[in-house]
């Protein structure tokens, strides 16, 4: 039972909507619910408005221009998923999807409620992230763009500004040979969030010296990370059975996931990054040699 | 024996009401004028009441009553065995989900709302929440008043087995094993959370109805409550959305509670509850903590020592007879010469414990099942061919000295055709043992469990049960037993088996919407008991009818009583040209001034216990099952991957087929869940995961294929033939997995649900 009452509201432009914000300091934004009726049913958040943002036009599309995919802010999962052209291009975003809840709550998350939610171990936290995304913002002042790795402050709590929201996620498209992947780990196949997820990004795979390796991890901090001293560690670089032991003490050394999860332990998650990483990079087929 | 054919079609009374959403639960009832009442909680886990302040509460708009402890006109305290349990507490807050206060309001909103403004003021105390830390002399009571051979203390209860010569018989044996093993809190996890309407009654009496597996034990919480008769209250039953034993104590107290509202403010009240409240407030599986000891010689085990202590928690409920199943049964389905077993229930501050499927059994074969593994092991033979050196067997004595030899033992016909369907032996031989394939981090495992389960109460309580057969005018029958629908199918099966006896379609019966003005106490429906008991009783309530129908007819059917038989949905005399049909019957009947009505009561059979020595026939009659599962463990990140579950129970006569495969593979679900996933996580007394976004049971996506083979042997003790299969099946898939993951990577876990722990885990600090 929601105990809050609220008039709810549903603008068709942006600009009403971000007004509709502007004037409700304590307004929240609707999409597909799956974050936000959960919260008010729990009494954490109690907006007066709900503003729900899915009669404007434009938010549901998925394009292709200008050498990149523009996500509307209202996508749901479900269509991430089916999308072809995504899984092509996007793989570990598409990873995610499979992985993202269930069947029924895939059809109603949008990838901008999650983004908007910034939870640590968010399905869109790491893809986005190797991928270099940024995130189309609408408020008073018009639009910007934030890059990915700003959005997030803390658990629940991103960089937009009073009056903002989100109306697009923008992801640059990348040279055929790149590979990227996404693995998570749950306690259960049936519907788990994240215990920690991974997200790795290799440009150049067949060139040593120019290639580009991006590692995002999910789960461990809060908000999800890129792990810029592996990334440097690993490009350019051959990799061998040393590198991957040392990224492997790296977790060890640089991660500290709260230790008071329901999912998994700090000691778990450290280890299993690492034996995720591994896999990832075995699979992409940059590893020299045999392991240790 | 017979492996019974298991392609059959369900039948269900109420599959179309229910496949369409018509059957109404008890919060879907809607009655005018009706009140919401709400419990209110406190943040303390243990605690001295000093007041409770309900002003604020009481003014908030639409806030009828706001009820404490002092309004109670009955009894405070009540409970099934102990009356300990306060209803609302009074004098000290016990664990965290003590109800201080109901607030009732005109809208559920209001009381949800108004019970934040109700106010504890209370002096906290040290929460004992270790069970062996309050077993110690000196700890401090949960119960102050609680009195227990002759001293305060936390101690329950106190199971013994006494049986040959521990200490001397550990000295022969080849070697020991000695383990320690944990087991955690597990929720019901039924569909339906807690609910009641109770409605005051123009005659005196107040009618509740609710979510719930006994009436007859929620009457008696109503009327305690209520300072009433037990004729005064009149509990009826509406569809409940699964119990798994969970819907006894918490679930008669939700009655009780509003059943007082609406007592105080005259006129109905629901109370229903939020999966939060219910996983706050309501009973969990006991977690064990089992020491056992066990001695092998010459490969067989030879001596037994177990420690057992039950976290019963802030009430007893039940865990007298949880506790005492699991002393019984702490051999698993062995014969051992040498027992001594300890059993101790204990109160804690936590949350309390009590009934669920299984009942006290999952938790021993948890540890039984792996140290038979590890024994075999040791011995450096197949745990397949130890098992059959010490199973039991037709003519088998068990550990409490009763003789297996009133009914088929199948242990070994259950054991074999596991083994046959798995392929199991050759599996076997492929598991991992930690090591994996070179291309693959996915190690192997296989892994299996047997048991042996006593039916229905034993030992533990009265035992017997009624029906009643009423025909109708029209020649339709009226039938019901003091058994409850819990969403098993019980209703199913007794109509079945009436139809059965009588020789006629399943359409002719209707099964009467039970209340507990009806029909006597027949105990509750619990310990896999509703079939064979509920069953036995209709059994004896039909031949009854049919004796009565003989008399009466025969002279019309030109035959002796005797010579009547009755199928093909009529009565016939001798030659099939000779018949009545049901109509035509009853009219002959009241000819007669007869009444086509028969009472039928089952009393099981006599057992017996000796509370010193553990000896006796501790049940009338058991079943037997075996599961195994095949499972892959990733090396690299811990994730089990279940590949195949398979169960071969032997379950007495099958009445409904498709229900007792439901049971089974339901059953091996649950266990899964408990093997590896399910934990009511409890952090000072506080439990962390109240949804179940948070606390986790397999869903279709973590489960594999299954297989069920169900063996029939009908038991002469049992009017129906037909024995249990509700608990047998959720009793062994935990201890399978255990042992399979041990099979796949070489590591033992000795605590539920198994923490995998990945290579390099806890060592590379
Ligand atoms: C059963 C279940 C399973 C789940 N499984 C997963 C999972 O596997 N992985 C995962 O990452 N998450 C999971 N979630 C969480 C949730 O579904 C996702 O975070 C989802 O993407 C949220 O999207 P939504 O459209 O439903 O957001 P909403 O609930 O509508 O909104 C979430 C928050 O974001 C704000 N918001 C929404 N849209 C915008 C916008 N365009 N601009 C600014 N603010 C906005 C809202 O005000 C609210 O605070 C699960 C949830 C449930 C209930």
């Amino acid at each position: 039972m929601i105990m809050s009452s609220f008039d709810y509201l549903k603008p068709s432009s942006l600009e009403e909507a971000s007004k509709l914000l502007l004037e409700n300091k304590n307004s929240r934004i609707l999409a597909g619910g799956t974050d936000l009726l959960i919260r008010m049913r729990g009494g954490e958040v109690k907006p007066e408005k709900v503003i729900d943002i899915k009669n404007i036009a434009g938010l549901h599309e998925i394009t292709w221009e200008d050498g990149r995919l523009v996500l509307g802010a209202a996508v749901t999962w479900t269509r991430i998923k089916e999308d072809a052209k995504i899984a092509e291009h996007f793989p570990a975003l598409t990873q995610a999807s499979a992985e993202f809840g269930c069947y029924d709550v895939r059809n109603r998350a949008t990838i901008g409620g999650n983004i908007a939610n910034a939870a640590p171990g968010s399905e869109c936290g790491s893809p986005l992230l190797i991928y270099n995304a940024d995130v189309i913002v609408y408020g008073p002042s018009g639009e910007r763009s934030i890059p990915i790795d700003q959005v997030w402050l803390a658990p629940g709590r991103t960089n937009l500004a009073e009056g903002e929201f989100i109306t697009k996620v923008s992801i640059p498209l990348y040279p055929a040979s790149t590979k990227s992947a996404y693995r998570r780990i749950s306690r259960v196949e049936g519907q788990d969030l994240a215990t920690c997820a991974i997200a790795v990004m290799i440009s150049n795979p067949e060139e040593i010296a120019a290639r580009e390796v991006r590692i995002a991890l999910s789960a461990v901090s809060k908000t999800p990370m890129r792990a810029a001293e592996l990334e440097s560690f690993l490009s350019g670089k051959a990799i061998d059975g040393e590198t991957i032991n040392f990224c492997k003490s790296w977790m060890h050394r640089n991660l500290y996931p709260r230790a008071s999860s329901l999912r998994g332990t700090p000691e778990y998650k450290k280890i299993v990054l690492g034996n995720l990483l591994e896999d990832i990079l075995r699979e992409f087929g940059v590893l020299a040699g045999e392991l240790i | 024996m017979k492996q019974a054919e298991t392609g059959k079609k369900a039948w269900r009374n109420d599959a179309y009401s229910k496949v369409t959403g018509q059957a109404e639960y008890c919060d879907d009832l809607k009655v005018h004028g009706m009140a919401h009442a709400v419990p209110v909680y406190s943040s303390e886990v243990h605690a001295e009441i000093i007041s409770i302040e309900t002003e604020e509460a009481r003014s908030f708009p639409g806030v009828l009553s706001v009820i404490t402890a002092g309004d109670i006109p009955g009894e405070i305290r009540y409970g099934q065995i102990y009356k300990d349990y306060h209803m609302l507490a009074d004098d000290r807050i016990r664990f965290n989900g003590d109800v201080i206060a109901i607030v009732v309001a005109q809208k559920r909103e209001q009381a949800v709302a108004a019970a934040k403004l109700v106010r504890l003021n209370a002096k906290p105390l040290p929460p004992l929440l270790d069970p062996e830390e309050a077993l110690k002399d000196g700890a401090s009571l949960v119960h102050e008043d609680h009195i227990f051979e002759g001293k305060s203390c936390n101690i329950t209860n106190h199971h013994k087995i006494r049986r040959g010569n521990v200490s001397a018989a550990f000295k022969e044996c080849d070697f020991v094993i000695e383990r320690k093993f944990n087991t955690q809190y597990i929720e019901h996890s039924y569909l339906e959370p807690e609910s009641g309407l109770c409605i005051p009654r123009y005659d005196g009496v107040m009618e509740v109805m609710g979510s719930m597996q006994h009436p007859f034990s929620t009457r008696r919480f109503v009327a305690a409550i209520l300072g009433a008769k037990l004729s005064d209250v009149e509990v009826r039953s509406v569809a409940v959305g699964g119990g798994f034993g969970g819907k006894d104590d918490t679930a008669a107290l939700v009655c009780a509670r509003a059943a007082l509202a609406a007592k105080i403010l005259n006129k109905p009240v629901k109370m229903t509850y939020d999966r939060e409240w219910s996983f706050r407030e309501s009973y969990k599986r006991h977690p064990y903590i089992i020491y056992y000891k066990m001695g092998i010689k010459n490969g067989k085990i030879h001596a037994a020592e177990v420690k057992i202590i039950a976290d019963s928690g802030a009430y007893c409920s039940v865990t007298p007879w949880v506790t005492w199943r699991s002393t019984v049964q702490c051999c698993g389905p062995y014969e051992v010469e040498h027992v001594h077993c300890d059993t101790y229930g204990v109160y804690t501050n936590n949350v309390f414990t009590g009934a669920m499927r299984g009942f006290g059994s999952p938790q021993l074969n948890f540890a039984i099942e792996q140290l038979v593994d590890i024994a075999a092991e040791k011995l450096g033979i197949s745990p397949v061919e130890f098992r059959k050196q010490n199973m039991l067997r037709q003519g088998s004595t068990t550990i409490t000295g009763q003789v297996l030899d009133t009914h088929t033992v199948s242990l070994d016909q259950v054991f074999e055709e596991t083994l046959k369907r798995m392929d199991y032996e050759s599996k076997l031989a492929k598991c991992s043992r930690g090591r994996a394939d070179e291309n693959s981090d996915e190690l192997y495992g296989t892994g299996l469990a047997l048991s042996y389960r006593g039916m229905s109460l034993g030992a533990e309580g009265m035992d017997f049960n009624s029906a009643i057969i009423n025909v109708q005018p029209d020649g339709s029958i009226l039938l019901e037993a003091a058994i409850h629908e819990n969403g098993q199918g019980a209703e199913s099966a007794f109509i079945l088996i009436a139809a059965g006896e009588l020789g006629t379609s399943v359409d002719r019966i209707r099964y009467r919407q039970p209340s507990t003005s009806n029909i006597p106490d027949g105990g509750t429906t619990v310990a896999s008991r509703g079939t064979i008991m509920g069953g036995g009783a209709v059994v004896t309530a039909t031949r009854e009818l049919k004796r009565k129908l003989a008399m009466a007819l025969c002279c019309r059917l030109s035959c002796n009583p005797g010579d009547i038989r009755f199928f093909n949905d009529r009565i016939y005399g001798k030659t099939d040209d000779v018949f009545l049909t049901y109509e035509q019957a009853v009219h002959e009947m009241y000819l007669q001034q007869e009444i086509p009505y028969a009472f039928g009561v089952f009393k099981a059979p006599k057992v017996s216990w000796d509370e010193e020595t553990g000896k006796g026939n501790a049940y009338f009659t058991w079943v037997y099952g075996c599961q195994a599962v095949e499972l892959t463990v990733n090396r690299k990140t811990g994730k089990v991957k279940l590949l195949n579950m398979t169960a071969a129970h032997e379950v007495g006569r099958a009445i409904n087929m498709p229900m007792i495969l439901g049971q089974i593979y339901g059953g091996m679900a649950m266990g899964a869940g408990y093997g590896l996933m399910e934990e009511v996580k409890v952090k000072d007394g506080i439990i962390q995961n109240t949804n179940f976004n948070t606390y986790k049971i397999p869903r279709a996506a973590d489960l594999p294929e299954m297989q069920a083979i169900v063996i029939e042997n009908g038991d002469p003790l049992s009017p129906s033939g037909a024995k249990g299969i509700g608990e047998p099946a959720n009793e062994l898939m935990a201890p399978a997995i255990a042992n399979a993951v041990y099979n796949a990577t070489g590591i033992r876990y000795y605590s539920s649900p198994l923490k995998i722990t990945v290579e390099n885990e806890n060592n590379n600090k």
